[in-house]
């Protein structure tokens, strides 16, 4: 018998276990990277866990698996499993946990006789074999436990698989940590976006109450002199219903026409139809006007609140805007406002008519709150030429010129009481304001600055203290 | 983590003892545990007592066929009356655990072994990287099956059973504590450095398979539906004939063992082996491990030469699973008592193929009544006429 055949059968079962480890590790490497790929696709928090925890089931077989962290002195806690009846047991560090803190995985085969598991103040469902491995998380380390029900099933080749995926472990729940920081973000986002759109409302509902009784005036003022002229009309109208009568019996005579046209000239001249007629003109067109006086003011509220923020194709006059602000105010200004309009011809602008009239009822209120005797407000409307940050950097790398592009803008001056220098850099701030406790809430101009971003346009002010201030609004003009 | 080997072939006890006491000694001052090896020429009590007095550490000591083979920095020996095996290993942690085995609950015996080694490891609830055993001959499969009860059946079982020179039962074990001739000795290891392992035989399967019937736990009442003897002696160039109605045979059945085949999940089949030691006045075979009804055979063919040349191979393929870059600090290795009885005076140039194959790594082995390892299979078995070594990594 030769040794050779033995020889040549273990180089040929060498072989098949580098092939075997090869494979092996080859499968490890695919797995994990798909694993990564779930783990930072997880859209919620239990996703995020339940993807983290399959990840690590396919680098060391368990039926549980946890993860205990730091608690108070002596003690760790459980804050993530994938049985819940573990979460928030108390665990006192043992010396198996204090070893593999300070050092490298541990395993246990037997978890009933280790002190830990005894000292739980509340019993688990205790498993047979424990793998715990240590890993740094925000900079202390913390223990992953696996956990089998089979006695002595964690050897040493899982140490040695647990010893080499601790990086990717700690990166792994480095990258749990981020993306739960992400969702998290995208939650106080989502929060922060819903707060902002309550405030807008309330904004805008506090902005009708300021424009409430103004409004009310100004559709009450037509309305009463409509109202005036059909009880004019109303009064009117027996005369002239005894005018037809009688004008009709005579046409039904059998007189001769002449002289049913002396009688019904006689008529005209008893009821005195031509002074009726001239009443009724001037009384339909005072009606009519009135009439449109309501409509356009109803119309103005309408373009105030209205929303229509999901709509991309809303385009809004900013023209229009100015006016219908106007019209809104126009009862609050009378007799003590002298308004200058300069309105330029403007090209349609993308976004919300509700929100920029929103912004200008907001900007010519404060105005006129900031005004006394003489007031003058002068508004400016028009296009021009500014510098185009988005396009700067592009416009420098290349050496071209497209770092300038056209802007419409709208600017609202008053001759009020100007604010301080050391007050403008927070004007646009939340909750910031100068008004008596209990005038302003301080969120005014927070959102109108708000709302401006949200146009994609920016805003400025300029202000001289006694003097007057200039808040001017831009926006881009769509290409 | 150090590994000292130190052997002494003196005739006198004392003085073999404090060969290996000053050896030890001049290299290193603190040991964990040693693991002694002897003939039974010299008297176990004597070499218990001056080992124990001599350090402080555990020790296991066991009764090895025809002397311990022993290689040390200094010089080597195939046959050598006492060899220690000291290991070194500040960082790490071991415990040795004993328990004489009781004949009719031996697996009982075997977890009191077992929770007194994991106790006195001080890493009482920690999965050991390996565990070497010291066993009486007899009822091994039981001891293994005790030891997995407490600890699982994942953590490789490396060791050999205590033989004496001429199968007459006159093999020992002891500890610091204790010397007896039934005691089950575990060592449990936490080893600070890795391990590599290796388990094997050095025999080919041949095309001759055999069914077992009439099976009592370690006896074969037929084989292919034939008296076993019979048949077995059909199968073997008529090796046993003339103890076909009883007789010893363990010298001419060693170079044609039965082998179980252990198929592994690489595609490779191993062999464990059953050596036949005697047939009974009826034509049954006894051997040297259990064997269950309706078991399948293969009839495996070695010799002198591959013998020789076996435990190289096998030292070398322990070393080779040491993670790369591992130094290796030294080697434990079961040689199979029979082999050695069959390669008789080659036990030198065995030696020789060792040395030849890893150079001055430091090697204790014994020749036993059975080997206990496990293949790649990770699972813990009882074998005859196996070869096995354990290497430790500095």
């Amino acid at each position: 018998m030769s040794n050779e055949t033995e020889v040549l059968r273990e180089n040929f079962a060498l072989i098949l276990r580098l092939k075997e480890q090869a494979e092996a590790l080859r499968k490890e490497s695919d797995m994990l990277l798909s694993g990564m790929r779930d783990i930072l696709s997880a859209q919620t928090p239990e996703a995020l866990y339940q993807n983290m925890f399959e990840v690590f089931a396919s680098l060391i077989p368990y039926q549980i698996c946890f993860i205990l962290s730091h608690d108070t002195p002596g003690y760790m806690v459980c804050k993530t499993s994938t049985t819940p009846a573990f979460l928030d047991t108390k665990w006192p560090v043992d010396d198996v946990l204090k070893r593999t803190l300070i050092g490298t995985p541990t395993a246990i085969f037997n978890a009933r006789i280790q002190p830990a598991w005894q000292a739980l103040e509340r019993p688990v469902e205790t498993p047979a074999a424990v793998l715990y491995c240590p890993f740094i998380d925000n900079n202390k380390t913390s223990i992953i436990a696996f956990c089998s029900p089979e006695i002595g099933f964690y050897t040493q080749t899982h140490i040695n698989t647990a010893e080499r995926y601790r990086e990717f472990t700690e990166q792994t729940l480095m990258s749990v940590q981020a993306k739960l920081d992400a969702l998290e973000s995208q939650k106080l986002k989502k929060e922060r976006e819903q707060v902002q759109l309550s405030m807008v409302q309330s904004e805008k509902m506090a902005s009708l109450g300021l424009l409430a009784a103004g409004v009310a005036h100004e559709i009450n003022n037509p309305l009463a002199f409509v109202n005036s002229n059909f009880d004019a009309l109303s009064g009117c109208m027996p005369a002239l219903s005894e005018f037809f009568g009688k004008t009709q019996r005579v046409l039904k005579t059998q007189l001769p026409c002449a002289t049913k046209l002396q009688q019904i000239e006689a008529l005209f001249n008893e009821y005195d139809i031509e002074m009726l007629m001239e009443d009724l003109q001037e009384i339909s067109a005072d009606s009519k006007e009135g009439i449109h006086r309501v409509c356009d003011i109803v119309k103005s509220l309408q373009a105030f609140t209205q929303d229509n923020d999901a709509d991309d194709k809303a385009y809004f006059d900013l023209n229009n805007c100015v006016d219908d602000s106007l019209r809104l105010l126009k009862s609050k200004f009378k007799n003590t406002v002298q308004v200058t309009k300069k309105l330029n011809t403007i090209p349609l602008l993308k976004g919300s008519q509700g929100k920029v009239n929103q912004v200008l009822v907001n900007l010519m209120v404060n105005a006129y709150q900031a005004m006394a005797s003489s007031a003058h407000m002068y508004i400016t409307t028009g296009v021009k030429d500014t510098p185009n940050i988005h396009n700067l950097q592009s416009a420098l790398d290349n050496g071209a010129g497209d770092g300038v592009a056209q802007n419409a803008f709208v600017t609202i001056i008053d001759n009020g009481c100007g604010i301080a220098e050391d007050k403008l850099d927070s004007i646009f701030e939340p909750f910031f304001t100068t008004k008596p406790v209990g005038e302003g809430t301080g969120l005014g101009l927070y959102i109108t600055y708000t709302l401006v971003q949200a146009l994609g346009g920016e805003i400025t002010v300029d202000s001289e203290l006694n003097v007057g201030t200039e808040f001017t609004l831009t926006f881009p003009i769509p290409k | 983590m150090n590994i000292i080997t130190a052997f002494s072939n003196h005739t006198d006890t004392q003085q073999l003892c404090q060969d290996v006491i000053t050896t030890l000694r001049e290299a290193a001052t603190q040991y964990n545990v040693l693991v002694a090896y002897f003939n039974i020429e010299h008297d176990v009590h004597m070499i218990q007592s001056f080992l124990t007095e001599a350090f402080a550490c555990p020790v296991l000591l066991a009764s090895s066929c025809q002397g311990t083979f022993a290689i040390t920095p200094t010089g080597e020996h195939p046959a050598a009356s006492l060899s220690v095996f000291g290991i070194a290993d500040p960082d790490g942690a071991y415990g040795v655990g004993y328990a004489r085995v009781n004949a009719d609950t031996p697996d009982i015996s075997a977890q009191k072994a077992m929770q007194m080694a994991v106790a006195n490891s001080g890493r009482p609830y920690d999965t050991p990287v390996l565990i070497w055993t010291i066993m009486p001959p007899g009822q091994e499969e039981s001891l293994i099956t005790g030891f997995s009860q407490i600890i699982g059946p994942n953590v490789p079982v490396f060791g050999g059973s205590s033989a004496d020179n001429d199968v007459s039962g006159n093999w020992f074990q002891a500890t610091q504590d204790v010397v007896a001739q039934d005691l089950v000795m575990v060592l449990v290891m936490h080893p600070s450095k890795p391990v590599g392992y290796s388990y094997s035989s050095g025999y080919e399967p041949t095309d001759v398979k055999f069914v077992a019937q009439d099976c009592t736990p370690r006896q074969i009442g037929q084989l292919n539906g034939q008296v076993a003897a019979q048949e077995y002696n059909t199968h073997t160039n008529s090796s046993i004939a003339e103890s076909l109605t009883g007789g010893v045979v363990i010298g001419s059945t060693t170079l044609y063992p039965l082998g179980r085949p252990i198929h592994t999940k690489m595609g490779v089949t191993e062999y464990l082996l059953s050596h036949p030691d005697s047939v009974t006045p009826t034509g049954e075979l006894s051997l040297f491990s259990a064997v269950t009804e309706n078991e399948t055979f293969v009839l495996m063919q070695g010799s002198v030469e591959a013998l020789v040349k076996r435990a190289a191979v096998v030292a070398q393929n322990a070393l080779d699973v040491l993670p790369e870059g591992s130094k290796p600090a030294g080697i434990l290795m079961i040689y199979c008592a029979g082999c050695r009885l069959t390669i008789d005076d080659d036990v030198l140039a065995m030696q020789n193929a060792v040395l030849e194959q890893i150079g001055q790594v430091p090697v204790v082995a014994a020749y036993t009544f059975g080997e206990q390892g496990c293949f790649s299979d990770g699972k813990n078995r009882h074998g005859n006429l196996m070869i096995s070594a354990v290497a430790f990594s500095q």
